[in-house]
């Protein structure tokens, strides 16, 4: 009974676990956005870095709104750079943000650009990370 | 020796053996005799079932986690090069980078545009720096909008919609480029002339999109 009873539950771990990979295949969705573009440029001369994402939508897109992320690697983990965080959004259908930050010190960057896009009450979230920079 | 004797002496031996025995009664096992032999039996029974279930179940675990695996792969990055452009397939979108970026601007050195119809208003442009990884020009007309936009190829990464919607390749101007029908007659457009990456978006319709492609020109 006891084995029974372990082998169950470890079909159910195998099958959450299945159920799992699927269930973050499938977020983010693109129905209405068209594309996004994330990108950062480094002037090594000021140390700064040039941050810049784009969003665009279809016609029944209402509004986009974008966050912003400045990304310094560490080993292999990522961590946003403190006060390197920005918002923006847009009541078109298209949203470009831009933003940059000087005196870093020396590393890999990245940019991280998390868009939320509405079709009225609803929204998709799509996201699109830069080429790593080194200053 | 005779050959039937053998089978003959060994019949009366038996007999005569048997004769020997003085007459018991049979022997009876008592009930908790009985009843721990029946438990041996049926643990015995159990153990052999459950050693075939547990090796079945084993081979059905490492089939369903080696599927699980194969699952996570292939919702994961698929390579692919789609003529001058290098592609991850993903479920829901495709990423798109350029495959030849040597010799190319790091950023907007030479500004390129289009000749957008009448009537349409220009209602967002990027301020171009010496920085500039790619410039947006976001055109309206009531409800058509076009979005032109010229990237610098070494910053052309970007991420297109491709969930339940086909990429197909073009060819604008003789350059190679992509299509994909986004759908209520909205198409993506974007190609590489060696220099720089396009790319428009609209709803004005996939003839006059392509016919707008072509339009692209070099502001002197």
């Amino acid at each position: 009974m006891k084995k029974r009873l372990s082998i169950l539950l470890l079909v159910a771990m195998v099958l959450s676990m299945v159920c799992g990979i699927t269930a973050y295949a499938i977020e983010p969705r693109y129905v209405y956005t068209g594309s996004v573009i994330s990108s950062i440029t480094i002037s090594d001369s000021s140390s700064t870095a040039y941050c810049k994402g784009t969003a665009k939508g279809d016609s029944t897109v209402t509004r986009i709104e974008a966050t912003q992320y400045l990304e310094k690697k560490s080993g292999t983990t990522w961590s946003t750079v403190s006060g390197c965080t920005w918002s923006d959004s847009s009541n078109r259908n298209s949203l470009t943000i831009s933003n940059s930050k000087s005196n870093l010190s020396s590393g890999t960057y990245r940019v991280r650009t998390v868009f939320k896009v509405y079709c009225g009450n609803t929204y998709e979230i799509a996201e699109a990370t830069s080429e790593e920079a080194t200053i | 020796m005779q050959p039937k004797l053998p089978p003959a002496f060994e019949a009366t031996l038996s007999e005569r053996i048997i004769n020997t025995v003085p007459d018991m009664p049979d022997h009876v096992f008592s009930k908790r005799f009985e009843k721990k032999m029946k438990q041996l039996i049926q643990q015995n029974k159990t153990a052999s079932k459950s050693k075939i279930t547990v090796k079945r179940m084993f081979i059905c675990i490492t089939a369903a986690v080696l599927a699980a695996a194969i699952m996570a792969m292939s919702v994961g990055a698929v390579r692919d090069f789609f003529k001058n452009f290098f592609m991850q397939i993903f479920d829901t979108h495709t990423t798109v980078q350029s495959n030849d970026i040597e010799n190319t601007p790091t950023s907007i050195e030479t500004v390129y545009t289009i000749i957008v119809p009448d009537g349409y208003e220009l209602v967002y442009e990027d301020e171009i720096f010496e920085w500039s990884p790619y410039v947006c020009h976001d055109y309206y007309k009531d409800d058509i909008y076009i979005f032109f936009t010229q990237y610098a190829k070494s910053n052309y990464k970007i991420n297109v919609n491709t969930e339940n919607h086909v990429l197909k390749y073009i060819s604008v101007n003789g350059y190679d480029g992509y299509i994909i029908d986004l759908g209520n007659d909205e198409y993506l457009i974007s190609w590489d002339n060696g220099e720089y990456v396009f790319d428009i978006m609209s709803n004005i319709g996939q003839n006059e999109l392509i016919d707008l492609a072509e339009t692209v020109y070099k502001v002197e």
